[in-house]
């Protein structure tokens, strides 16, 4: 994750950037959270970039990531009204949001069928984590990165609403 | 003993043709299919069932009080089975996904294009109007609304109708992909679609029936038998003080109905109208309908992508027919190959839900066509 604190017109903003995929970034402006793809990604002439950012670089090098949101998205031109949006944006997206530990959420409403991990259990990108009943159709909910589970917050035969903790991540070792 | 009483007892095995025969061996090929492969047992069993019993030599339970022709009269010709059906359907489905989404209705209404494609190319095949139309119903992949319009236009054609329209329900896992992996690409069935769980208020839920009910009435006159059905069902569903009426409906009395409908369609597949070559052209129409409203759902949930960019699936598209909830299922699975984090199941019940309500809309608008024509 790399998180970058910029000032628009006076206004502060803090912006967390996780890659969760090579092309998808989860975007979390304050206590939003918003999905980004990439598209393209160039420098365009004229554009000088002052890489004068103080914010604590997460021993993660990768330089492109702040680039990597497209110019569409809402995340690369915070405004001041930004906030005022519903903060459930994207909240029924499984993903890893950025805060108090990573969050595996619930995608739909439904009624958790099984839990296949326990904390502590290392997880690789796309190792089923839970099965969700949702219509009747069992969906298999899988671990969107490599990462640790730190707790399970819901048990078997248990509803859930759309954006509700399944299983909070913690990095993996090593 | 006389020749004459001979004749009689052996009168059975004399009267066995070869079209029954054939018929026989067909009830049991869907009985296979029913219970060895599990397609649809609640309805091809008594379909099967039916088409057996009709088919023996000399058949009691066909003809006057013969149980199938009580059946059949009771129920199909005069449209009171499917319709009970429907009010079933109706207390078995919750529309909350379409109405978190009402731009689904679109893609319902899309779904329902093969109907009208293969209906003129029935036309063009020599069929009569009302067969037209009847094959063309097929593509509303709906048993009752076939049932429901075939009987009234083409009686002649009800059985294999039917057994094309309940066949192709079946095989809608099978039907469905290709025709999705064909007109997306990659990119498109990897859209995600986030599921934001808005929640819809009980106040709409209980108006949509009556809103629904009243405007189709005064829209398409034709449809109001299969609306009205369908909406009284989610009206008792949704207001939740009939709770026993609701249940009744879509258990008991669908249950008992489901029966009492497969033994009699299964009765009027008679060897000497079902064995010609307008069966064979029926079930082929019938999977052009199908995929046709597949494609049509698709190319329209482009065009909603087009204007959403990008942030549309056009797989969800698909399943803007009435095969509820098999469709959507359908959607998500091939989502889900895709991409794992990808969970457009809830959107794909929307635009399912849109096609149950259209699908019967079409049927009524096929009646009207033809009661103009």
């Amino acid at each position: 994750m790399r998180r970058y604190t910029v000032d628009v017109d006076g206004t502060p903003f803090t912006i967390d950037v996780i890659e969760t995929a090579a092309d998808r970034f989860q975007v979390t402006v304050g206590d939003q959270v918003f999905e980004a793809t990439l598209h393209t990604d160039q420098d365009l002439p004229g554009a000088d970039i002052e890489p004068g950012m103080a914010g604590p670089d997460e021993n993660h090098a990768s330089p492109q990531a702040p680039a990597a949101i497209p110019a569409g998205s809402p995340a690369s031109r915070p405004s001041p009204a930004v906030p005022a949006l519903p903060p459930r944006t994207t909240a029924g997206t499984p993903g890893v949001h950025g805060g108090a530990g990573d969050v595996l959420a619930a995608p739909m409403p439904g009624v958790i069928l099984e839990v296949l991990v326990r904390p502590g259990a290392v997880l690789r990108r796309g190792d089923p984590v839970l099965v969700l009943e949702a219509m009747k159709m069992r969906n298999t909910i899988r671990a969107p990165r490599a990462a640790v589970v730190v707790s399970v917050e819901v048990e078997a035969g248990q509803p859930v609403g759309p954006g509700d903790p399944l299983v909070r991540l913690g990095a993996p070792a090593g | 003993m006389s020749q004459g009483t001979i004749d009689q007892l052996l009168a059975g095995i004399t009267s066995v043709s070869w079209q029954s025969v054939v018929m026989i061996v067909v009830g049991c090929g869907l009985l296979y299919l029913a219970i060895a492969r599990g397609y649809e047992p609640l309805l091809l069993v008594p379909i099967a069932a039916g088409c057996i019993l009709a088919n023996l030599p000399l058949s009691p339970m066909v003809g006057p009080g013969g149980l199938l022709t009580i059946l059949y009269e009771a129920g199909i010709e005069n449209e009171l089975f499917p319709l009970l059906i429907f009010i079933g359907i109706g207390a078995m489905t919750d529309f909350g996904p379409l109405l978190e989404n009402p731009r689904m209705i679109l893609l319902g209404a899309a779904g329902q294009f093969g109907i009208f494609g293969v209906m003129l190319l029935a036309l063009l095949l020599g069929f009569t109007r009302p067969e037209a139309a009847s094959i063309g119903v097929i593509g509303a992949i709906d048993g009752p609304t076939s049932i429901y319009v075939s009987a009234q236009l083409a009686p002649h054609l009800l059985g294999p109708i039917t057994v094309a329209a309940y066949s192709y329900m079946a095989l809608v896992p099978l039907i469905m992909p290709p025709v999705m992996r064909f007109l997306t690409t990659r990119e498109e069935r990897r859209i995600r679609m986030v599921y934001g769980g808005r929640q819809v208020s009980k106040l709409t839920r209980i108006v949509f029936p009556i809103a629904v009910t009243v405007l189709v009435g005064v829209l398409v006159p034709f449809a109001t038998p299969l609306v009205g059905s369908l909406m009284l069902g989610n009206l008792m569903r949704e207001s939740k003080v009939v709770e026993r009426l609701t249940n009744a409906s879509a258990n008991e009395i669908a249950n008992t109905v489901t029966l009492f409908l497969g033994l009699a369609i299964g009765s009027t597949m008679v060897g000497t109208t079902f064995l010609a070559p307008s069966t064979l052209a029926i079930l082929a129409l019938g999977i052009l309908a199908f995929a046709l409203d597949s494609a049509a759902g698709i190319m329209f949930a482009k065009v909603i992508n087009a204007f959403s960019h990008g942030t549309f699936n056009p797989l969800i598209g698909a399943a803007g027919i009435s095969a509820f909830p098999m469709a959507a299922r359908v959607v998500q699975k091939m989502a889900q190959e895709e991409d794992f984090e990808n969970f457009p199941l809830m959107h794909a019940m929307g635009a399912n839900a849109a096609g149950q309500v259209a699908s019967t809309v079409a049927g009524g608008v096929l009646l009207a066509l033809l009661a103009a024509g």
